[in-house]
């Protein structure tokens, strides 16, 4: 009788354990399997934000905040991009700025810049964030420079399939913006706010005014310490400016 | 992102020349013995320069005052995978698990400091050490006075920041050389599960008894008497002490070339305090703190040899490193254009100053 007492306490320790030991197991494998899709998410997200930034928003959660900081803007958009799109069939147009773009984000990578967003054909790039970087404008430059290469590298490609080569415009300017992740509760980005953003757009503009592909500011020259070749152009009236706006092409060395 | 593990981290073919034709002294071999049990493969291949492989001895092997081991051993962990070196990350595990920690609890520390059975004092040091390690920017007076809750007094939080800027030398030696990884998956078997305390007490008793390193008088440069003096009598500081003035004296590389190496890792990791000790050494040199300061702006100058315009560029990539593949790629220029000591002297410096850079935050609190 105490046998089978002590065999049925025994039985039913033994189902209880390897019960708790299933549940375990279970759980376990859930949180792991959580982890993993939790991993996997942040590796996506950080196709779009710096992974500094990802860290701070899993300890802290998405807070839409900015620091102001010295950082350098390269803006840079594809010249004739418009008539391009307008001859050519869509899936063409998207093979070709998917292949640009690309050849451009390496290059600027490449130099220690963050691609902040593609705004259609154009780029908006930053150095000196989220790292800070005491030489970002001479990193910008020479982002800029190899932007150049490889685009003659991608054009050789594409008149090798027939179609026309692509230009560009470049713009660079440096100075203080607010940056960080910037927008509202349903949308956010990591990217740099401030007339340093809006210079840069101006001065990429001018690339068509003076038929040149990649002009800086006199802030940006100022940093360059005599780094670059520069010849500068006329100065240009610019609106929301008090003075006129002086750039430097940047030639080939 | 951080690396989960040490499979994660591409890392390229080893950069490391062929071995050195002399062998390391009885002393040193007897020291790196001690510390790994065999000799590592790749000793040899550093003995081109003798002082990197007594750097990473004296980087590895510091006994600890203010904390225990297996601080130090998750320090080790933090470090290597905040700088994604494959090579420590692994030995780092296993030091870890040989003291105890199994292989879910060393994952989970990987995944999660915050979720991880780690003490609140010990998460706090971790914390500290990981901004250091980052400096961008370097822990400042708040983060001291979070340690500062948990009992960590001003030597205590020296000594950590010595650990911290140690390892890391250590480990940019590693990944810079590309050192292939020993340790991706450690044996799990059931006859080390059995013997872990023997083991894990051996490891104790051999760091407890490890002898501190022991600076050469004639080497000593002043310069760094400041910053020694932040770590007064702690064991971290013979060691840094002896690392310092070897990588600041006379090697295979010119002094003057090593403190350039030097002074543009202090520039891109923002330290003045390592700007104006190495500016004080290249003045002692010929070279004056304005052309010193033009060089720096410009990343170029007309005085510079063909030698320092290569490493000079090359300096700038160790600052950080979260792809070694990237970084290591470009290293292959460098090793193809020097001879294998001044190679090995280039990697030893940089990763000297890279944690030189980092320290410079025990005197200039920012």
């Amino acid at each position: 009788m105490l046998t089978l007492v002590f065999a049925a306490v025994a039985v039913a320790f033994g189902v209880a354990w390897w019960r708790r030991v299933a549940a375990y197991r279970r759980l376990s494998d859930a949180f792991d399997s959580a982890a993993a899709e939790l991993e996997h998410l942040q590796r996506a997200f950080q196709r779009f934000v710096p992974h500094q930034v990802v860290e701070g928003i899993i300890q802290r959660g998405v807070h839409t905040s900015g620091e102001r900081r010295v950082v350098t803007v390269l803006i840079a958009d594809l010249v004739g991009f418009t008539a391009l799109s307008e001859r050519s069939e869509p899936e063409v147009v998207v093979r070709l700025l998917n292949g640009y773009l690309q050849a451009m984000a390496s290059a600027i990578a490449e130099h220690g810049g963050y691609v902040s967003k593609f705004m259609g054909d154009g780029i908006l790039a930053l150095f000196g964030t989220p790292e800070r970087n005491p030489w970002q404008a001479l990193d910008a430059v020479e982002a800029a420079l190899a932007m150049r290469a490889a685009l003659a590298r991608y054009n050789a490609e594409l008149a090798a399939a027939g179609h026309p080569p692509l230009r560009i415009g470049v713009g660079v300017h440096c100075g203080p913006a607010v940056v960080g992740l910037l927008g509202n509760a349903e949308l956010v980005e990591y990217t740099a706010i401030g007339d340093v953003v809006n210079t840069a757009a101006r001065i990429e503009g001018m690339t068509r005014q003076f038929g040149v592909d990649i002009l800086v500011s006199a802030e940006l020259r100022a940093e360059l310490h005599d780094r670059h070749p520069l010849r500068e152009m006329p100065p240009v009236e610019v609106k929301g400016k008090a003075g006129a706006l002086v750039t430097f092409a940047v030639d080939p060395r | 992102m951080l690396p989960r593990h040490p499979t994660e981290i591409e890392w390229s073919d080893s950069l490391l020349p062929p071995p050195s034709p002399s062998p390391p002294t009885p002393a040193v071999v007897a020291r790196v013995r001690s510390l790994f049990g065999p000799i590592p493969p790749w000793i040899p291949s550093l003995q081109w320069c003798p002082w990197v492989v007594e750097t990473i001895v004296d980087a590895c092997a510091i006994r600890p005052v203010h904390f225990d081991f297996d601080l130090v051993a998750l320090l080790h962990l933090v470090i290597a995978q905040e700088n994604s070196c494959r090579y420590c990350y692994g030995t780092a595990r296993v030091m870890l698990q040989i003291l105890g920690f199994s292989e879910d609890a060393v994952r989970t520390l990987e995944r999660d400091m915050l979720t991880s059975r780690v003490s609140p004092r010990n998460r706090a040091a971790l914390d500290y050490a990981r901004q250091l390690s980052r400096a961008d920017p370097r822990p400042g007076a708040a983060q001291a006075r979070v340690l500062a809750e948990f009992g960590f007094d001003e030597a205590a939080v020296a000594e950590l920041a010595a650990f911290t800027a140690m390892w890391l030398t250590a480990t940019r030696i590693t990944t810079l050389l590309a050192i292939p990884p020993a340790a991706d998956h450690p044996p799990n078997s059931w006859w080390l599960r059995l013997t872990r305390p023997i083991l894990a007490h051996t490891l104790r008793r051999q760091l407890r008894e490890f002898p501190s390193a022991v600076p050469d008088p004639a080497k000593r440069i002043t310069a760094f008497d400041p910053l020694i003096a932040t770590l007064g009598a702690l064991p971290a500081g013979a060691s840094l002490r002896k690392i310092l003035d070897d990588a600041f004296g006379d090697g295979p590389l010119p002094r003057r070339t090593r403190l350039i190496v030097g002074a543009v890792i202090g520039r891109a990791l923002g330290c003045d305090i390592t700007l104006q000790l190495l500016q004080s050494l290249l003045a002692a040199d010929g070279v004056e703190p304005p052309a010193v300061e033009d060089m720096l702006a410009r990343l170029d100058a007309d005085w510079l040899d063909e030698r320092e315009h290569l490493l000079l560029r090359a300096a700038r990539d160790t600052v950080h490193i979260h792809q070694p593949l990237t970084v290591q790629r470009r290293m292959f220029e460098v090793r193809d254009r020097l001879a294998p000591a001044e190679f090995i002297d280039f990697v030893g410096v940089a990763s000297v100053a890279n944690g030189l850079a980092r320290l410079g935050v025990l005197l200039q609190r920012c």
